[in-house]
């Protein structure tokens, strides 16, 4: 669809800053020695993309190994350390010029029900209660409490129960293999993403953060670190700059190996045992973020390189494919996501209290200080009568009293500086007429699959309403009970609003505090975005990639954010993209060197 | 797009423009120290990394670009962090129009993307500050300056540095000599924890330029 559109209009995994000063910057050289760009390709769309035929008779093997692991984030890692520790020869290829993957820049938080140092700390976590939370939030339309499965289909509800089964046995083991050693200190206190719902009965102690050697939590960094030095021990060859552009099939459709392109050369890999795709999600490929996601996107962090490769050799491989509209969302200022070609940072948690999120008709549209993947949705509100996204683009309005007290918490500038994405006014109508100029300066730029439309404005009584959305917002600051969207109701609401050394202040509710009746005010521009997808082939609870049929393809394992896991639409809470990462990984890892050797 | 916070002199008007890039998990706030006191009439611009670094979701400091092995930079997000410094070189100069081009510093990782603008915009530039820096090589990319015409820099050196090997260090003056830049070295002990000495070796090789 829009093929002209698509490829010559829009970024995604690639800069797309269309400002008038020219640059001397050549971005496309440095996706290309990311291993983000494909030679002869349309910018961030891989062209050299799977085989078409699977099945291929291969030579020459350049290299050899019971198993190949395809990416080097944390399920990668997760499945090479612990094949190799049941005596499986192991080979890592990875895309980038870097290990790590998207794990590598994350936060490192990773969530495990039941976990071992939830349990030391007292708390307890039974299995029925957290398979419920679970499938209350990663499939809302189906549950039913008093039904089997509480009401999802078995494939659904299977992985969900691998989860909480596996999540903590494989947390124990990777810490035993000296790869990853884990503290509960911040999940004490770190709540549930949906705490407040009923069915969550251990609202804390499930996220685990990497334990750095001065026994502080580390981040995502610090886990790549700790499980590549796992490896590098085990002496675990990572080939980097390698992107796998095909599987390789025997007769009789078993795996048996892969090809990857790695500087204009082709190598063939063999795989004795298997091969497990830990590959990432595709939220820097525009037309998978076109077709599959449920909403539009301007962006996303994944690294660059995510570009859905495990979702074309699925395809052709006959996998079965699930969960391919769902992401972990989060909000993007909108104009740096126009400039980077992965997404520097979303906006997690939306500092403030005199502070407010509206569309452009001036009304607020979600709690603000929900967590990022729910705030995230509201931006794919569709509105039919209008025929539009009325919340394509939002408008994070504060005034001076935020911007001093919040002064350097994302995406706020630090005191005294300024921020070219911060709009100022010194009233609101001021404030109105730099926001419409503004979105006249980025008419038609777009990136990933969403642009600041070129009709896009405010509505006329956007400053009108504005006031009007204020004045009530600030009977609500007074009250501490926000009537229309219940913020600061949730533990998280408030968690994420203290965490961030939040000023103290005489209202009932701390996350809400009145507007300013004078100005100057201010506006940042937001957007829908990612951390990654999380859609892709299905595995089973063995972490096999299954076909259309609902058999495992033989030999091939998926873990991460490219295959269709457990989570459905939910986002448990901090964690839970590495968790499900981790603990697929480790299946993969277990059951991989179970596998016969499959014969050319 | 990036955040700065703009210093000028206290006791006069400009005269001049230093664009300050600090270091990997830090704030803009990292180089006030270093550069409260370069010269009378320099104006500062504390620039601010875009990539935010987060312990528990709370944003704590931001980074340039992601490293790996030392001298190793990571492609996509480095030259993201390049263009946006270009971008920010040029609108510095337009903000300021009749002066002097700017002098860049960087440290630690911001003095990798000094460096290597150096080699992008020397043109743009009036001088290059590098502490504890080095020039990466990336695969497929050249700097597109050949000529730096002359272009004075300073690298302020640690020999206790354990992130810059000393040969990535030495073949980083020799590039940028080689290349025509008036290249400056300077080893100081101390350098990459910033040691107040530091102030005086910049100080000192800024004030015979401004």
């Amino acid at each position: 669809m829009h093929e002209d559109l698509v490829d010559s209009e829009l970024g995604g995994g690639e800069p797309v800053d269309e400002s008038e000063r020219p640059s001397r910057v050549d971005r496309t050289a440095f996706l290309a020695a990311a291993g983000a760009v494909v030679a002869g390709g349309a910018l961030g769309v891989p062209v050299a993309t799977a085989a078409r035929s699977p099945s291929r008779k291969v030579r020459t093997w350049n290299r050899t190994a019971d198993v190949v692991v395809v990416g080097s984030g944390g399920a990668a890692y997760a499945a090479a350390v612990t094949a190799q520790s049941r005596r499986a020869s192991v080979i890592m290829l990875e895309k980038a010029s870097q290990a790590g993957g998207t794990t590598g820049k994350s936060g490192g938080m990773w969530w495990v029900p039941n976990n071992s140092l939830m349990r030391a700390a007292g708390l307890s976590d039974p299995r029925e209660d957290a398979i419920r939370y679970m499938v209350r939030c990663s499939y809302p339309t189906l549950y039913d409490p008093n039904a089997a499965r509480f009401g999802v289909p078995e494939w659904e509800y299977s992985l969900i129960a691998a989860y909480y089964d596996s999540a903590s046995v494989a947390t124990d083991a990777l810490a035993r293999l000296g790869a990853l050693q884990a503290t509960v200190q911040i999940g004490l206190v770190f709540p549930d993403y949906y705490a407040h719902l009923p069915e969550d009965k251990a609202p804390y102690g499930r996220g685990l953060f990497p334990k750095a050697p001065d026994g502080t939590p580390g981040q995502g960094a610090e886990l790549i670190r700790q499980m590549k030095a796992a490896a590098d021990r085990r002496r675990i060859p990572l080939l980097l700059n390698h992107r796998v552009t095909r599987v390789l099939t025997n007769a009789k459709g078993q795996v048996i190996g892969v090809e990857a392109a790695s500087r204009g050369r082709t190598i063939a890999v063999r795989a004795r045992k298997a091969v497990v795709f830990g590959s990432g999600g595709f939220t820097h490929n525009r037309q998978m973020a076109l077709n599959y996601l449920r909403g539009p996107i301007f962006g996303g962090c994944a690294v660059p390189t995510n570009t859905g490769d495990f979702v074309e050799i699925g395809l052709e491989l006959g996998a079965e494919f699930a969960n391919m509209n769902n992401a972990w969302w989060g909000e993007v200022p909108i104009e740096q996501a126009l400039e980077s070609s992965s997404t520097p940072s979303l906006v997690f948690s939306v500092p403030g209290d005199s502070m407010i999120h509206v569309s452009r008709y001036g009304r607020r549209v979600v709690d603000e200080k929900s967590q990022y993947n729910e705030r995230a949705q509201d931006h794919f509100f569709w509105d039919p009568v209008r025929g539009e996204y009325p919340n394509l683009v939002l408008f994070m309005i504060y005034d001076q009293r935020t911007a001093d007290a919040f002064a350097g918490n994302y995406p706020l500038p630090a005191r005294g500086a300024s921020a070219p994405y911060v709009i100022a006014g010194a009233s609101l109508d001021e404030l109105t007429r730099n926001i419409e100029a503004r979105l006249q300066q980025l008419s038609g730029r777009g990136s990933v699959a969403s642009r600041v439309l070129a009709n896009l404005r405010l509505d006329p009584a956007f400053a009108a309403n504005l006031r009007e959305t204020i004045a009530r917002y600030n009977g609500f600051a007074e009250t501490g009970k926000d009537l229309d969207f219940n913020r600061g109701e949730a533990p998280i609401d408030v968690f994420f609003h203290a965490f961030a050394n939040s000023p103290k202040h005489d209202k009932p509710n701390p996350t809400m505090y009145p507007i300013s009746s004078s100005g100057p005010y201010y506006c940042i521009l937001l957007g829908a975005g990612t951390l990654d997808t999380k859609g892709g082939p299905k595995v089973n609870a063995r972490a096999q990639v299954l076909d259309t049929k609902g058999r495992p393809i033989p030999g091939l394992y998926g873990a991460g954010n490219c295959i269709g896991g457990p989570a459905g639409q939910a986002y448990w809470s901090g964690g839970g993209t590495i968790g499900p990462a981790l603990t697929f990984g480790y299946l993969a890892g277990v059951n991989a060197p179970k596998e016969s050797v499959k014969s050319e | 797009m990036l955040v700065y916070r703009t210093v000028e002199p206290e006791a006069s008007s400009a005269r001049a423009t230093l664009v300050a890039l600090h270091g990997r998990d830090a704030t803009l706030d990292e180089l006030v120290p270093l550069t409260r006191s370069l010269g009378p009439d320099l104006r500062v611009i504390l620039a601010e990394a875009p990539r935010v670094v987060y312990v528990a979701t709370v944003p704590v400091s931001f980074t340039w670009f992601r490293t790996g092995d030392p001298g190793h930079v990571e492609p996509a997000s480095f030259g993201d962090s390049l263009y946006q410094v270009e971008q920010f070189v040029y609108d510095v100069a337009e903000r300021h129009p009749g002066e002097p081009h700017p002098f860049l510093l960087g440290y630690d990782l911001g003095a990798v993307l000094a460096l290597t603008a150096a080699r992008v915009i020397p043109d743009f530039l009036s001088g290059v500050i590098g502490i504890c820096g080095y020039l990466p090589a990336i695969s497929g990319w050249s700097p597109p300056m050949e000529d730096l015409a002359g272009l004075p820099v300073l690298l302020v050196e640690d020999p206790a540095d354990e992130r810059v090997p000393a040969q990535l260090r030495k073949r980083t003056a020799k590039q940028l000599a080689a290349r025509g830049a008036d290249v400056r070295l300077k080893t100081l002990e101390g350098a990459c924890a910033l040691d107040p000495r530091v102030e005086e070796v910049v100080g000192g090789w800024l004030g015979t330029r401004l």
